[in-house]
C-alpha cells in the first residue's frame, strides 16, 4: 500500500518536471529576435529611435543612406576619437547634440553590421513621426504635471519612496541641486541640468531603459516602471527649471559651516558644564617661576 | 546596636620629630614599585604648609569628602549621579605636579666617570619618564623651612585666622611649625568606598581596614577624587588605584604596621575600638558643631556588659574584646579625651586620631603699643617698629594657651572643624599633666597650683600619671595592642578552608588549575 502510493507520487513528480522542460523549450521557439534586434533594443534604443524622432541622439531612420557603413562602424566603436581626430561630420553631430558623448560600444564589426541591417529593415515603410509624448498611465502629460507629480518624483529620486521593483534610489549615485533634496552621490553625473542637456525625451528614455553600463546593471533586474519614469522625468524637468533659484552654496560648504557652528556651540556647552574644573596643578605658579636647566 | 570592631590609631603630634622614618619604612615595603614611586601611603607634612598633594585640604579644588545639603549627606565630587556624569572626565583629580614628579639620580655616572678635571655629578632623572629633569618639588618640599610664602602661607587651614594671628605665626621668622604624619584614616564612613563605580573598595568586616580589590578595580579613579585626605592613589603602571592597607599582613601576624613599628618618636598608638555601626549615618550627618561628639558617641565602652554581649552576638572574638579593653587608643580618645580626628568636617568619620601639639608654650605673642617705649629711647638707639609683644611670663596658668604662639584657631581648623573650644581643653589637660609631673619630679610648683591645674581640667593625679606613662614611657606592647586576627574564621565565612589548603603559599600567586 505504502509502496504503490510512493510510486504514484514519483510518477506525478516526473510528469510535472518533463512538462516544465517542454514548456520552457517551446517558449524559446515562440518568439525569437534577430541578433541585430537584440542589440538595438538592449543598447541603442535608450538614446535612438527608428522613425520616432530625436531622443538623446538622432533618429536613425535610413541611416544607411546618410553615412557610409565604414564611417558608422568607426563612429559606433568610438565616437570621441573621431571627434578628436577632427572628422567634420562627427564634430557637427557632437555639437548639434549639446556635446553629449555617445558611449563607446564594445561590439564587433559583425554585430554592428547586424544592427545596421536591422535598422535598414525597420526603416522601410515607417512613417516618420514626432517623438511620442510622455504620458502617465492616467493620461496626464508631462506639460500638465504639477507639484504633486514633482513631489512624487522627488521622493522617488531621494529614496523616501522606494521604487516598485526594488531598484536603488537615484540619489545613491546622482546629485541634484535642489533645496528639497539632500546632496546625492558623486559616482555619476550631476543631473541638475540633465533636461537642458539631453532633452525631456532623452532623459525619460535613459530612465526607462538605462544605456550606461553601471546603471544598466543596477536596474536590469529591477525595472523602473513607466509611471516612475514619468514622475522622475517630471521632477528632473522641474529641478532643471528652478535650478537657478536654489541655494547656491554647495552641500560640502554647508557641512563645513554647520560643523564649525555646531562645534562652537558644543564646546560652549562643555565649557559651561565644567567651567570651574581644575585646569592645572595648584603648584603651577611656583613651578613656572623656578629656574630651568632642561 | 550593631557592634563592630575597628583597628584604630592615635598619633601624638607633640612627639613627632619629622624624621620621615615611617614614610621610608612604608615606601620600602609597599610602594617601591613602578607606577607607585610618587605614592606615599604614609607621608609627613610640615604645618603650616600645603601638604601632599598640595592643598589637599582645600575641597573647593579637589571636591573630596561628604557635604550636607538639606539634612542629607552626599559625596561632594563623585557619587552616583555626579560620578556617572563625570565618569570619562573626572575633572577634580590631582595631577602629578600636585603630588610631585618622583626622581632618582644617575649614580652610575659617578662610578663610571673617566678621570677628568671636574667632579662627576649624578643628574636627577624622572622615575616616570626616565629622562633628566629639573627637580621641582617633593612630597614635603618645605620640610623644616616653615613660613615660606609658597607653601606655608598658602596653607588652607589659615582660613578665618585674623591677619594679626597670621602675622604672629610667621613673625618669629618661621619658628612656629609642627609635623603632621598622615596615613589612610580607615574611616567609618569612607567616601572612597561610596564613590567606587566598580565596587572594588571595601571595609574589612573583622578589623575595619579599608582595602581596594586589585582584581575588581577598573581605574575610574573616583576614589582619588572622593577621598578628602587624598590617600587613594592611582598607579599609572598597573592601571589600578592603591592605598594604605594598614599593613594587614603584618597585623594578621600580630605585628604593628611598618610605619608604627619604625616610629622613632614613638608617637603612634594602635588598638581596637568597638563602635555602633547602626549610628554611622546619624553621626556623619550631625551638625558641623556637633560632628566630633557624635563620632565619639558611637565609639562604645568595651567594659559595658551590654556592649560585650552585643559584640559577642555579632561574632566578635573574646580576644578582640579583651584587646579593646586594653586599647591605648580608647584611653586617648574616650577616657582622657585627648585625641581628635583630623578634619572631622569632611564627614568621613576618620578613625585615626591626633593628640594636638602643645608646642612650646612658655612664650606667646600679642599685640602691644611699642611706640611709647620707643619714645623713651635715645634717638640713635635701634628702634623696633613692630607692635608685637613676645611674652615669656608664666604667672598665669592658662593665659599662654589661649594666646599661644601657634594660634588656637589654626589647630581648631585642623582638628576641631574650626571650633577652638574643642582644642582648648585638650591643651589645658596636657599642660596640667606637665605641671603635675614637674611638681612630682622637680617639686618647685606649689601643691595648690598643681591641684587647681588638675581640677580645672577634670583630671585626677592618677589619670595624669597614666597619661604621662602612656605618653612618655610606654613600651611596645602598651602602644600596640593588636588582637589576634582570627583570619581562619574570617576565611571560613567566605570559603571552605579545605579548598585553600595546599592552594596558597610558596610558589603560587594564583590558585593552581586542577584537571585539564
Amino acid at each position: 500500500m505504502l509502496d504503490t502510493s510512493f510510486r504514484n507520487y514519483k510518477e506525478k513528480l516526473l510528469t510535472f518536471i518533463i512538462s516544465l522542460i517542454l514548456i520552457f523549450s517551446l517558449s524559446s521557439f515562440v518568439y525569437s529576435q534577430s541578433p541585430g534586434e537584440t542589440t538595438f533594443i538592449g543598447i541603442c534604443q535608450a538614446c535612438h529611435t527608428i522613425g520616432k524622432g530625436k531622443l538623446v541622439g538622432p533618429d536613425l531612420i535610413n541611416i544607411q543612406d546618410l553615412r557610409p557603413e565604414s564611417w558608422l562602424i568607426k563612429f559606433i566603436k568610438s565616437s570621441q576619437s573621431m571627434v578628436n581626430s577632427g572628422d567634420s561630420d562627427a564634430v557637427a553631430i557632437f555639437n548639434e547634440y549639446n556635446k553629449t558623448i555617445m558611449p563607446d560600444q564594445n561590439l564587433s564589426d559583425a554585430e554592428i553590421k547586424d544592427v545596421l541591417s536591422y535598422i535598414k529593415q525597420q526603416s522601410t515603410g515607417v512613417v516618420v513621426t514626432e517623438a511620442q509624448p510622455i504620458v502617465l498611465s492616467t493620461g496626464l502629460t508631462l506639460e500638465e504635471a504639477k507639484s504633486n507629480e514633482f513631489n512624487i518624483g522627488r521622493n522617488l529620486f531621494s529614496g523616501d519612496q522606494g521604487l516598485t521593483n526594488g531598484g536603488p534610489a537615484c540619489i545613491s549615485c546622482h546629485n541634484v541641486v535642489n533645496d528639497e533634496v539632500m546632496s546625492g552621490g558623486l559616482l555619476a553625473l550631476d543631473l541638475t541640468q540633465a533636461v537642458t542637456r539631453l532633452g525631456v525625451n532623452g532623459v525619460h528614455s535613459i530612465i526607462a531603459t538605462p544605456p550606461f553600463p553601471v546603471m544598466k546593471a543596477a536596474y536590469i533586474n529591477h525595472q523602473i516602471t513607466q509611471d516612475e519614469a514619468f514622475y522622475l522625468t517630471a521632477f528632473l524637468k522641474n529641478a532643471d527649471f528652478v535650478a537657478s533659484l536654489q541655494e547656491p552654496a554647495t552641500p560640502q560648504e554647508r557641512f563645513l559651516y554647520a560643523g564649525i557652528i555646531g562645534g562652537v556651540i558644543l564646546f560652549g556647552i562643555y565649557g559651561g558644564i565644567w567651567w570651574n574644573r581644575k585646569r592645572k596643578s595648584v603648584n603651577d605658579s611656583i613651578f613656572k617661576r623656578q629656574l630651568k636647566s632642561i | 546596636m550593631d557592634v563592630r570592631s575597628q583597628i584604630s590609631m592615635v598619633f601624638h603630634l607633640d612627639k613627632c620629630i619629622g624624621c620621615h622614618t615611617c614614610s621610608i619604612a612604608c615606601k620600602n615595603i609597599w610602594t617601591d614599585r613602578k607606577g607607585a614611586e610618587y605614592m606615599w601611603w604614609n607621608n609627613v607634612e610640615t604645618k603650616p604648609g600645603t601638604g601632599y598633594p598640595s592643598k589637599w585640604e582645600d575641597q573647593s579644588i579637589y571636591r573630596g569628602g561628604w557635604e550636607k545639603n538639606n539634612g542629607r549627606i552626599s559625596l561632594k565630587g563623585s557619587g552616583k549621579f555626579k560620578g556617572l556624569a563625570n565618569i570619562f572626565h573626572n575633572p577634580y583629580l590631582p595631577v602629578i605636579d600636585d603630588y610631585y614628579e618622583p626622581w632618582t639620580y644617575k649614580y652610575l655616572d659617578l662610578i663610571e666617570s673617566p678621570q677628568q678635571d671636574d667632579q662627576p655629578v649624578a643628574r636627577p632623572v624622572s622615575l616616570i619618564t626616565g629622562k633628566p629633569i629639573d627637580i621641582k618639588a617633593g612630597p614635603n618640599w618645605d620640610d623644616d623651612l616653615s613660613g615660606t610664602p609658597d607653601y606655608a602661607r598658602n596653607d588652607p587651614n589659615l582660613e578665618n585666622l585674623s591677619p594679626a594671628e597670621q602675622e604672629a605665626m610667621f613673625q618669629l621668622e618661621k619658628m612656629a611649625m609642627f609635623y603632621l604624619p598622615r596615613i589612610c584614616n580607615h574611616c567609618l564612613n569612607p567616601a572612597c568606598v561610596a564613590s567606587c563605580p566598580s565596587g572594588a573598595i571595601y571595609k574589612r568586616g573583622e578589623d575595619g581596614v579599608v582595602l581596594i580589590n586589585q582584581k575588581v578595580c577598573r581605574a575610574w579613579r573616583m576614589c582619588v577624587t572622593a577621598c578628602p585626605y587624598k590617600k587613594s592613589y592611582y598607579n599609572w603602571h598597573t592601571g589600578k588605584s592603591e592605598k594604605c592597607i594598614l599593613c594587614y599582613p603584618r597585623l594578621e601576624a600580630g605585628l604593628a604596621p611598618a610605619c608604627m613599628h619604625s616610629c622613632v618618636g614613638r608617637i603612634r598608638y594602635l588598638g581596637v575600638m568597638l563602635y555602633d555601626a547602626d549610628r554611622i549615618h546619624e553621626a556623619a550627618s550631625a551638625n558641623d558643631n556637633n560632628l566630633i561628639e557624635s563620632q565619639l558617641n558611637i565609639i562604645l565602652d568595651p567594659f559595658d556588659e551590654k556592649v560585650i554581649e552585643a559584640a559577642k552576638a555579632n561574632g566578635i572574638a573574646d580576644s578582640t574584646i579583651n584587646s579593646a579593653q586594653n586599647s591605648p587608643v580608647y584611653k586617648f580618645v574616650k577616657e582622657w579625651g585627648l585625641a581628635l580626628p583630623l578634619h572631622p568636617e569632611f564627614r568621613t568619620l576618620p578613625m585615626l586620631f591626633y593628640v594636638p601639639p602643645l608646642l612650646p608654650v612658655m612664650a606667646s605673642l600679642s599685640e602691644a603699643k611699642n611706640g611709647a617705649q620707643n619714645d623713651k629711647l635715645n634717638p640713635i638707639a635701634k628702634r623696633w617698629d613692630d607692635n608685637w609683644l613676645y611674652d615669656t611670663s608664666t604667672e598665669e596658668l592658662w593665659g599662654t594657651i589661649d594666646k599661644a604662639r601657634f594660634p588656637l584657631q589654626y589647630m581648631a581648623n585642623l582638628f576641631g572643624s574650626g571650633d577652638t573650644s574643642k582644642i582648648n581643653p585638650i591643651l589645658k589637660k596636657m599642660m596640667a599633666v606637665r605641671i603635675h609631673r614637674r611638681s612630682v619630679t622637680v617639686g618647685d610648683i606649689s601643691a595648690e597650683k598643681v591641684n587647681s591645674a588638675l581640677t580645672d581640667t577634670g583630671l585626677t593625679a592618677e589619670q595624669a600619671d597614666a597619661i604621662y606613662n602612656l605618653t612618655s614611657l610606654a613600651k611596645f606592647d602598651e602602644r600596640f595592642v593588636i588582637p589576634p586576627a582570627h583570619r581562619e574564621q574570617a576565611i571560613e565565612m567566605l570559603e571552605n578552608t579545605g579548598d585553600e589548603k595546599g592552594a596558597t603559599g610558596f610558589g603560587f600567586k594564583e590558585r593552581p588549575a586542577r584537571g585539564s
